[in-house]
């Protein structure tokens, strides 16, 4: 990134002495003129006492970014790490640019800016030592939060330079550390928060609470589109601690426009503490409409058997000549796969602080995506964005389901209803019913093996109800809108010479969005368990397919960018060495492979399974990861083995509508993994200097269909149906 | 009603039948530990009640009163209890929310159960769910704590 502007940094001094260095993140865009333009989104502090105070722009999920993005900071700043505090920014656009948190974006995006921003800050702490000292800058240098002039011994602390360091200039760029002058940035750090994790102190969205806030619980739609037709409160009111009783009306609720969606119609039950609003809600008699019983899970996935037979409504890719590849080939394979809604189940559920008043409304909400909270709060109270502030909590597990500001939209209506603070809180079973699901999706695959065992043919048919479609995308001008399911570049497009990919969408009323690694979790375990069985049709070691396909290829065009064919191949092999692919294994146990690039990582996993009745026995997992550059490796290793075990969990989960209406409702029907459940699983990091990206969802997606790979040549069954309801266990 | 809680007394004015969770973190602000499920299903609610771990979103505050109650805010002494130590050493925590529950459950192991195999570890351990499922390293972190607390004793 090109930094050629004097502006991109702003040193001053701060209040109480030392320095406040206010740098540009990754906000550099062109204006309509066409300039480039920087805008800051992160202060650096430097106390007198050497405390360093980095302002962490984008909420913490459990992602681990809060520390990561201080050491890269760190790093190139060369403070001690012992002197680094970190606090959460609000939202501030115009001054941190992005602040969501969702697509593994957050280190891909930030990682030039920061590393620029500690490395001036450290040059202008050489400069005024250079300065005081009246020697050579080239002749300092720092070490641990300390300048040192080695020919006279003289040091510094960053503490006593800092208010003379706010007084110099500055020209971008300043030259970040090389890989091997690292001491920080790819060494396993703890992560800052676990004291106060394991202390209690440590605060999420649901535990924020300010003097005269209401508890809210809501008595939402019982199935989808519902619409109340009365009710009775006065047995409610008369709960004690019961102060208030407001609708949530959706029909009254402005548009909110591409993924924000409304929150359902409901009955809100304030009250002075949450269990007075549980009992409150309890005892509404509410009359609600009737259920649509056409809306059901089993009826969506009866329409898109039905309309797989016809043709696809979007062809996405058409290469070389499918029809003639079949037709010369020497086996042909058809299956069709199918993949349910899967809840996102934080352990968080959702909730929501709002103090809105005529002037003003301040929110602490624990989303990933604070901006569109905003977007929420100016829409409903018609208040203009600086009378608004977003507080981003820390929460619970995010996954994609904070993303939507539902619960947001809920605390403020009813805080502006109310003429008090409300803090909304979702139960497990509102959590469960009121989400926005993974989608689901009913794929038909064919595939040929030609007379070299080679995949000739690959045909890839999605039919779905997409969450673009339910989140209101809109198309660009002039274009299609792609509700973004399966897309023209998927796995193996590019390495299959005859290839069609092709999507048909459904119609459907029930929610759905983004879930842990989106789009790619359902297609690659469709993908690469068709690729396994095509494996299986050739005669061929599925190992060995998977690496002939990839083999010889280099840059392979991806999502308007690109993904690199031997990093791929890399992974497989890695993963396949260690967990001794090809050694012989007892009796009733086999191995799977699968890999992937998603969300900016490569990752391979290699399962280990024996099939026993009724039971799915997991013993071993072996991943390989490459996500670039590595940052805190302790971080790094933790995101693939939680991922490993977040998608095994998959396996048995399940979200149904039927009769207008989620069925599940709280942990017994949703199961979680177990540690009971949990292989362990081993895992490679690849150390590499490519750019770094995102650890949390790339390892999520090919775990699947590694297991159930290994199901099949350990039982002769496979597995084309999720969930697959056998008990999961690792002995 | 009075309650004790980390060695303290409290007097609290709550309903008997009020789920000792909400009185902890509505009326005494203690908001260490959590609510995940409100069915007992989770553990992230676990505080110990006269030693043992109990789930307080379903325990009422009534069937308590007379009992010791001890929340994650009490957990430590003049130092950190072993598994409090032995989590920040191995780094287990991502999100952290159901942490507080597995530190009580773990910390009841620890002091009650310190031979248990590894067998034992899991069916105790198997009640409080994690969705970012640092399983791995809360297995690690309690073999750790194991060997804290024995040092300790030496």
């Amino acid at each position: 990134m090109k930094i050629n502007r004097r502006d991109f940094l702003k040193i001053s001094g701060a209040s109480g002495g030392g320095l406040l260095l206010s740098f540009y993140f990754t906000g550099c865009h062109a204006d309509a003129a066409g300039r480039v333009v920087f805008t800051p989104n992160a202060f650096l502090r430097i106390d007198p006492s050497s405390r360093v105070t980095l302002t962490i722009p984008r909420p913490e999920m459990g992602q681990g970014v809060r520390t990561s993005l201080a050491m890269v900071v760190a790093e190139e700043l060369d403070c001690a790490w012992s002197d680094v505090a970190i606090e959460q920014a609000d939202l501030d656009p115009k001054r941190y640019g992005e602040q969501y948190v969702g697509g593994s974006s957050s280190m891909r995006d930030c990682w030039e800016p920061l590393r620029q921003a500690g490395a001036l800050a450290r040059r202008s702490l050489l400069q005024a030592a250079a300065k005081q000292w009246k020697v050579g800058m080239e002749d300092c240098d720092t070490k641990s939060g300390k300048v040192l002039h080695a020919k006279s011994g003289r040091s510094a602390t960053y503490g006593e330079l800092a208010e003379a360091a706010s007084r110099e200039k500055l020209v971008a760029p300043a030259k970040p550390k090389s890989p091997g002058q690292r001491k920080l940035v790819g060494q396993s750090i703890r992560n800052l928060d676990v004291p106060d994790i394991v202390t209690g102190h440590i605060e999420f969205g649901i535990d924020t609470h300010i003097e005269g806030a209401l508890y809210a619980v809501i008595a939402r739609a019982p199935s989808i589109g519902a619409r109340l037709l009365s009710m009775d409160d006065v047995k409610c009111l008369q709960v004690p601690g019961v102060k208030a009783v407001l609708r949530i009306d959706a029909d009254t609720i402005p548009s909110f426009g591409e993924d924000n969606p409304a929150p359902a119609n409901g009955v809100a039950v304030l009250a002075s503490h949450t269990w007075a609003a549980m009992k409150g809600r309890d005892a509404l008699r509410l009359e609600w409409s009737a259920p649509d019983a056409s809306v059901s899970t089993t009826r969506m996935r009866e329409e898109a058997a039905r309309r797989s037979h016809q043709p696809a409504k979007w062809t996405y890719r058409e290469d070389g000549n499918v029809e003639k590849g079949l037709q010369t080939a020497t086996r042909v394979v058809d299956a069709v796969y199918e993949v349910p809604l899967l809840a996102h189940a934080t352990m968080e559920p959702m909730n929501c602080l709002a103090r809105v008043t005529r002037d003003r409304a301040e929110i602490w909400a624990p989303t990933q995506n604070p901006q569109a909270a905003r977007d929420v709060a100016r829409l409903l109270t018609g208040l203009p964005e600086n009378a608004i502030v977003i507080h981003p909590q820390r929460m619970g597990g995010g996954f994609g389901r904070r993303f939507y500001n539902d619960y947001v939209a809920e605390a403020v209506s009813l805080s502006q209803k109310a003429g008090a603070p409300v803090h909304v809180l979702w139960t497990r079973e509102d959590d469960m019913r009121h989400g926005f699901p993974r989608p689901a999706g009913y794929h038909v695959l064919r595939g040929a093996i030609d007379g070299d065992g080679r995949p000739s043919v690959w045909m890839h048919h999605l039919l779905n109800a997409s969450r673009g479609h339910f989140m209101k995308w809109q198309a660009p001008p002039g274009r299609e809108m792609k509700p973004g399911e399966i897309g023209s570049d998927d796995y193996p497009a590019g390495l299959i010479p005859n290839l069609r990919i092709q999507y048909t969408p459904l119609d459907s009323p029930i929610p759905r969005g983004q879930w842990r690694a989106v789009e790619d979790s359902a297609n690659v375990f469709v993908i690469q368990s068709f690729l396994s069985e095509l494996a299986h049709a050739a005669g061929k070691d599925e190992l060995q397919f998977n690496l002939d396909l990839l083999s010889g290829r280099g840059a392979i065009p991806y999502d308007g960018g690109m993904y690199d064919a031997g990093r791929l191949r890399h992974v497989f092999e890695v993963a396949a060495t260690k967990a001794g692919w090809g050694n012989p294994l007892p009796a009733g146990r086999a191995r799977g492979i699968a890999g992937s690039y998603s969300h900016g990582t490569y990752v391979a996993h290699v399962a280990e399974v024996e099939a026993a009745e009724n039971e799915f026995v997991v013993r071993r997992i072996v991943s390989a990861a490459d996500c670039g550059t590595i940052i805190n490796r302790s971080g790094a290793e933790t995101q693939v083995q939680g991922g490993v075990l977040f998608a095994l969990a998959a396996l048995r989960q399940e979200i149904t509508v039927e009769n207008g209406a989620v069925v599940q409702e709280n942990f017994a029907d949703f199961p979680l993994l177990r540690i009971q459940q949990a292989p362990e699983v081993e895992v490679e990091l690849i150390d590499n200097d490519f750019p770094p990206h995102g650890m949390g969802e790339g390892p999520v997606s090919p775990v699947l269909p590694a297991v159930c790979n290994a199901y099949f040549r350990a039982s002769g069954v496979r597995i084309r149906k999720l969930p697959f309801n056998a008990s999961i266990a690792t002995k | 009603m009075r309650l004790n809680i980390n060695n303290r007394d409290y007097e609290v004015d709550a309903p008997p039948a009020m789920p000792l969770l909400w009185v902890l973190r509505d009326l005494l602000h203690l908001r260490g530990t959590k609510f995940g499920c409100g069915r007992g299903l989770c553990g992230a609610c676990t505080v110990h009640v006269d030693g043992s771990p109990i789930r307080s979103c379903v325990a009422t505050a009534g069937s308590v009163k007379n009992q010791k109650i001890t929340t994650i805010e009490g957990l430590s002494g003049a130092q950190l209890h072993p598994v409090q130590q032995a989590w920040i050493e191995v780094d287990v925590p991502q999100c952290g929310y159901c942490q507080a529950g597995q530190l009580m459950t773990a910390a009841w192991l620890i002091d009650n159960k310190p031979e248990s195999t590894d067998q034992e570890i899991e069916e105790v351990m198997n009640g409080n769910l994690c969705r970012c499922s640092t399983y791995i390293r809360i297995r690690k972190a309690i073999h750790q704590a194991a060997r804290i607390a024995r040092d300790r004793k030496k």
